[in-house]
């Protein structure tokens, strides 16, 4: 078992510390059509779990309701303790944080500027940018190795390094978890192996839980604690990476045939489609 | 509903609805041919040859007027909207019946003999300098819709108001010109009817043989050049065919809105896929609508004969119509609004910049207090001149320098909130729904005092940004749709305008003073209620600046980072039309200070919201403040319409800005 879910584990009692998300038979339909069919799932704080799944498999939906992006149509999402509507917006927003899949342009914002926003649930609309709120920012900043950049224009980066601005954006908001709709889709692999490096290394330092939506299994494996595997709106596979990486399971996701191989360097499992 | 989501089609069949709109427009031309008939065939002596010659002379060919003209119209915005790529295409937002209209103001005035003989020849040359004027301006932006548009939509701005201050200058003789320039309808032979008849045939038998070149046209150039097509002459072509249809129809029955945008969407949108079927289709719409349009007019009529002109009317229907389209074109061919890094650049010392400004603006108050031109020419004035002068220069310029501010602070707000670098109080039609504001209290009212119309016109301003925002918020609903719509606004206000000048009211004619934008008689009490709700209203502007700089983001992100993102959109239109409706209510709805004083203040370094706001806020002063000296003394003894000014001065600058944004990005 991983160490720091033997630390959650014997950390947990249900009234000083509430699991970081409890849904129960969430569901969610569009046009006539159910999306997410009546999903119950319990998140420790301090996790990181990838969601994967096939397309309209409804990761990104789970993730956009655990965001409060989207209600869902029936079924209660606690978090924290809370029940998700009852909490305040700011009061959210400085528990969960959370990237879409497609940033927005930052037109005309300077990265430093774009990272100070994330300290805006803290301080309101006019409330004073306090010496914390600088503190935090430069901690941000640092810990994703923005320094250099910090009065760079967002736009004129490249994808990765805008990536690591909204990541630090997200850390700036000092949340008690991450919340990131495919992080790494537009990326290179260098720069997917950095990112998502950066949130498992930054998530374990600071004790905050992530979830992850992801397509590469691989990717998954290597950096998350746990792995939700979706299809057709349910959740099929629950998981240490080692347990979700069996040609078996990895079929049933994907209905395609797979293999798994060692890693030759570390012997961690590699699924390849057969 | 089962299906909400696919509607890319008319709700019922197209045929039978089109069918059914052509039925209820033959009805409407049968009430009146029977009207006539039935008065002919009575037993009255007398009366029956003069019915008969008015059916003959005026019934008929009006018919026969509303069916080619709205074909020709048509087909000139299918031409137009195939050859640029632009679905927003046509001839009134191109500038081409604007244009007409002011060549042949212009030519009523100065040359009337060219009018009895080559009416035509004076709408094509004022149509085709409008159009190429255009094409110019955004040709090194490779014909960019979006810059057509926009370019259209000032040039077409300009020559309104410049239409409007003419007649103003000229006294309510040429009053009759206003209401032909809504499209008056009303016909004495079949003579333009065979004009246009002629001109539609022709624009016909172009097209057809162009069909080809044209559906090749419908890829990008490079594509379309690979085919070996001749590009521009095609292209040239083309427009040439477009602009002569508009213009003739122009000459013979005035400006007439909205079936050139409306018969090619509609025509698609019923099912047209292919260029043949469109060819068909679009005239034919055009017709049907035109038609239904004019029989309704007739039949609003009073005694006194119909009040409302067609082209004010055709934007009526229209407008809504287009509104509730918009959100279900879904097959539309959307050109692509290219999002290329901005031109922008952010100043180290934004501070002295917004001092630059600052020093700026109170040179150009300066210079408007003490310089003039009289009769003895420039005049410095100091001393006793000056004091003496300060009442009547204090006022107009206060007035103008508030009116700036206010609008300058309306546009920053809604361009980020719309994260749309185009929208401005301007375009998305606020400062022309504040008229139509302004005329309810105008009319309802007798007397009413300043209170009432800024209440009227803040309302105005309100409900038509409120309908905006409503819109862009639609999912899927991009800055071009916004655009749009706002354009669509933005016209249906004005065609209530239109309609209600052509009642020829005194009030009507405060509403065309009101329209072109003048300060000429500003009061020391309207001087005082402007700077002091200027003052009031910008001091909240700084406690927004978070929400202003957090909203440009789009809504995912301010909601996940914890605004309140309703509450604060709700706020901010509330301000931004209270800013506007206070602004347009002294210095009329077209100025395009709104749109350019934000992108200058950016363009110049100042990026964030409260150095912006600022910025733009200085800029705006500066811009309507020197608009204001030269509209009072350019042509003097005559003081010209503040507006013209403004537009004149703003609007080369955001051409010039659209054609200098290439791919360049920020520089560390």
């Amino acid at each position: 078992m991983h160490p720091v879910f033997r630390t959650m584990q014997t950390m947990s009692s249900p009234a000083k510390n509430p699991a970081l998300y409890e849904l129960d038979a969430v569901r969610f339909s569009a046009g006539g059509r159910a999306i997410l069919s009546g999903l119950s799932l319990r998140l420790e704080q301090g996790r990181i779990y990838g969601l994967v799944g096939p397309n309209g498999s409804g990761k990104s939906t789970l993730i956009r309701m655990l965001a409060r992006q989207q209600p869902p149509s029936g079924g209660s999402i606690r978090c924290l303790g809370a029940g998700i509507a009852s909490i305040g917006d700011r009061d959210f927003a400085r528990s969960v944080a959370y990237m879409p899949q497609f940033t927005p342009p930052a037109e005309g914002m300077t990265v430093r500027e774009l990272v100070a926003l994330g300290r805006f649930p803290w301080h309101g609309a006019l409330g004073r940018f306090g010496a914390l709120d600088a503190a935090k920012v430069a901690e941000a900043m640092a810990d994703t190795r923005l320094d250099s950049f910090a009065d760079r224009l967002v736009d004129s980066l490249s994808g990765g390094e805008r990536q690591r601005v909204w990541l630090a954006m997200m850390l700036a908001q000092d949340t008690r978890c991450l919340l990131l709709d495919e992080p790494t889709s537009a990326l290179d692999i260098a720069s997917q192996v950095e990112m998502l490096g950066l949130v498992r290394r930054l998530g374990h330092a600071r004790g905050i839980g992530a979830v992850i939506v992801l397509h590469d299994i691989n990717m998954a494996a290597r950096v998350c604690d746990e792995i939700l595997a979706m299809r057709g709106g349910t959740l099929i596979a629950q998981g240490a990476p080692a347990a979700i990486m069996t040609s078996e399971t990895l079929e049933a996701i994907y209905h395609v045939a797979m293999g798994i191989v060692p890693h030759p360097g570390t012997g961690e499992p590699i699924g390849y489609v057969l | 509903m089962a299906e909400p989501v696919h509607i890319n089609r008319m709700p019922t069949n197209p045929a039978l609805l089109w069918g059914g709109l052509a039925l209820a427009a033959a009805c409407l031309s049968a009430f009146q041919v029977t009207g006539h008939l039935v008065a002919g065939v009575s037993p009255r002596p007398g009366t029956a040859p003069l019915d008969g010659i008015i059916l003959y002379h005026s019934v008929l060919p009006r018919i026969a007027v509303a069916l080619v003209g709205g074909a020709a119209l048509g087909l000139s915005g299918l031409l137009l909207q195939r050859v640029l790529r632009n679905p927003l295409a046509e001839p009134s937002t191109l500038g081409v019946s604007a244009g007409a209209q002011l060549a042949m103001t212009v030519a009523l005035i100065h040359a009337p003999a060219l009018m009895d003989h080559a009416r035509e020849g004076v709408a094509l040359a004022g149509g085709l300098a409008a159009v190429g004027l255009i094409l110019a301006l955004t040709w090194r932006r490779g014909l960019e819709p979006v810059a057509v548009v926009l370019a259209g939509m000032m040039v077409a701005l300009t020559a309104t108001m410049a239409s409007a201050a003419l007649i103003l200058a000229n006294g309510e003789y040429l009053f009759s010109i206003f209401i032909w320039g809504g499209g008056a309808m009303a016909q004495q032979s079949w003579e333009p009817a065979l004009t246009i008849a002629v001109r539609l045939v022709a624009g016909i038998a172009a097209a057809v043989l162009l069909s080809r070149p044209l559906s090749i046209l419908g890829l990008d150039d490079a594509s379309a050049r690979s085919l070996g097509v001749a590009l521009n002459l095609t292209r040239f072509g083309v427009i040439g065919v477009a602009v002569w249809l508009a213009a003739s129809v122009t000459a013979e029955v005035g400006v007439i809105g909205f079936v050139g945008l409306a018969a090619p969407a509609l025509a698609h949108l019923s099912g047209a896929r292919t260029q043949a079927h469109k060819l068909v289709a679009a005239p034919l719409i055009g017709a049907v609508l035109l038609w239904l349009t004019d029989g309704l007019v007739q039949l609003m009529a009073g005694i006194d004969g119909e009040r409302v002109p067609t082209g004010a009317a055709t934007a009526l229907l229209g407008g809504p119509l287009l509104l509730w389209l918009l959100p279900r074109l879904r097959m539309f061919e959307w050109p692509s609004l290219d999002r290329r890094p901005s031109p922008s650049r952010r100043s180290r010392r934004p501070g002295r910049l917004v001092g630059a400004f600052a020093l700026i603006a109170a040179i150009a108050v300066a210079l408007a207090l003490t310089v003039g031109y009289g009769p003895e020419g420039w005049t410095l004035s100091t001393g006793k001149l000056f004091s003496r002068l300060l009442d009547w220069r204090g006022p107009r310029v206060a007035v103008a320098a508030a009116a700036g501010a206010m609008l300058a602070a309306a546009g920053m707000v809604l361009q980020r909130v719309t994260a749309n670098p185009l929208a401005s109080p301007e375009i998305l039609g606020v400062g022309t729904g504040a008229g139509v504001g302004l005329t309810a209290v105008l009319f309802l009212t007798a007397g009413s005092g300043i209170g009432l119309q800024v209440a009227g016109s803040a309302a105005g301003a309100v409900v038509v940004l409120g309908a905006m925002l409503a819109l862009s918020l639609r999912s899927g609903f991009g800055p071009e749709r916004l655009l749009l719509a706002g354009i669509a606004m933005g016209a249906l206000c004005s065609a209530v305008l239109t309609a209600v000048i052509a009642t020829g009211t005194p009030q009507a004619f405060a509403l065309l003073r009101w329209l072109s934008g003048s300060t000429n008689d500003a009061t020391p009490a309207d001087a005082w209620f402007c700077a002091v709700t200027a003052a009031v209203l910008l001091t909240a502007l700084p406690l927004a600046s978070r929400w202003l700089e957090i909203l440009p983001l789009g809504d995912v992100t301010a909601r996940s980072i914890g605004l309140p993102v309703r509450r604060c959109r709700i706020a901010l239109v509330l301000y931004a039309g209270v800013l506007t409706a206070a602004a347009a209510l002294f210095v009329g709805p077209l100025s395009f200070v709104g749109l350019i004083a934000p992108h200058l203040a950016r363009l110049a370094g100042l990026g964030r919201a409260r150095t912006q706001g600022a910025g733009a806020v200085l800029i705006g002063i500066g811009l309507m403040v020197v608009s204001d000296w030269l509209a009072r003394t350019v042509s003097f003894p005559y003081q010209l319409p503040l507006g013209l000014f403004a537009a004149l001065l703003a609007g080369p600058y955001l051409i010039w800005l659209l054609g200098r944004n290439g791919p360049r990005s920020g520089q560390p």
